[in-house]
């Protein structure tokens, strides 16, 4: 039986990235690379208004680099997207591939409203509140996270499991979800006896959390772009 | 595992797309069942192999693995 490795490509064919786990790899370091700028802006914001706030020079001199750099990251991402949609040569998404896009481009959007809601609040109250940090929360943004996590996260993941993925999507977020308990389940017993022998400091709840959040999403785009 | 779904796409000169679309499934999807990199469930397959008015077992070989 002929396999389709050895067939020419035939008009519309989508051709792998020549590297993969490359093209993942940079674009999760650009992902990183917009949170950390983000975390900086929100920290420079916060320490700018204890002191006065105000916008001057000085204050602009520290921003706007920073500000350029994520107006890079953004755009290498737009770059690196535009180029496997070509290396696709066929552009036309299908009806559940178009679904999946547009659910995808309203998380990230929900992502960037609780960054400018947090940004906002750092201006009120003199400190940057985090979502991923242990400090407190003002009562009202804490019932807020709580519902968008709690209740829209669900209703939303369900409907983009039942109605946007496909079953090779599936098998890779199963990948990725099962790694990712791997990593929680081996990755925390080991730091916490670690840490119970003087050997590390005390394990951190945030520092698990977003590893078996990178886990599962670096495994799981890996597995569906592969 | 082995198939012809390749060929039967260019036979019907589809595009990656146009399975995808007639499959109910991403472009992602037929590339990595072309190339072998993923094996399709059973209801995939039996669908592959109804639009294609073909037996499961002609279109998909898994003794050359």
């Amino acid at each position: 039986m002929t396999n389709a490795n050895d067939l020419p490509g035939l008009p519309g064919d989508e051709t792998p990235p020549r590297s993969p786990l490359v093209q993942v790899s940079k674009i999760v370091g650009l992902v990183i690379g917009l949170i950390f700028c983000s975390g900086v802006i929100a920290g420079i914001m916060a320490a700018h208004s204890e002191h006065g706030g105000g916008i001057d020079a000085k204050f602009l001199a520290i921003v706007t680099p920073i500000i350029l750099i994520m107006i890079a990251c953004v755009y290498g991402l737009f770059r690196l997207i535009a180029r496997s949609a070509k290396a696709m040569g066929d552009e036309r998404l299908t009806t559940r591939e178009r679904l999946n896009r547009n659910i995808m481009i309203a998380c990230l959007f929900s992502g960037g409203v609780i960054g400018v809601i947090l940004a906002v609040m750092s201006d009120n109250n003199g400190s940057a509140p985090s979502v991923y940090d242990d400090g407190p929360l003002p009562p009202a943004l804490a019932i807020g996270f709580a519902v968008f996590w709690g209740l829209i996260m669900p209703l939303i993941s369900w409907y983009w499991h039942n109605r946007a993925t496909d079953e090779l999507e599936a098998d890779a977020y199963r990948t990725g979800a099962m790694m990712a308990c791997y990593v929680l389940w081996i990755g925390a017993p080991v730091w916490w006896v670690l840490w119970r022998g003087g050997l590390l400091p005390e394990p951190d709840g945030v520092t698990i959390y977003m590893a078996t959040i990178f886990t599962a999403l670096i495994i799981w785009q890996w597995k569906k772009y592969r | 595992m082995k198939n012809t779904l390749k060929v039967l796409r260019a036979m019907n000169n589809w595009s990656q797309a146009d399975l995808a679309e007639r499959l109910d499934v991403s472009r992602q999807a037929v590339n990595a069942i072309e190339t072998g990199k993923y094996d399709p469930s059973l209801p995939l397959a039996f669908k592959i192999a109804r639009l294609f008015g073909q037996n499961i077992e002609e279109i998909f070989d898994d003794e050359c693995e």
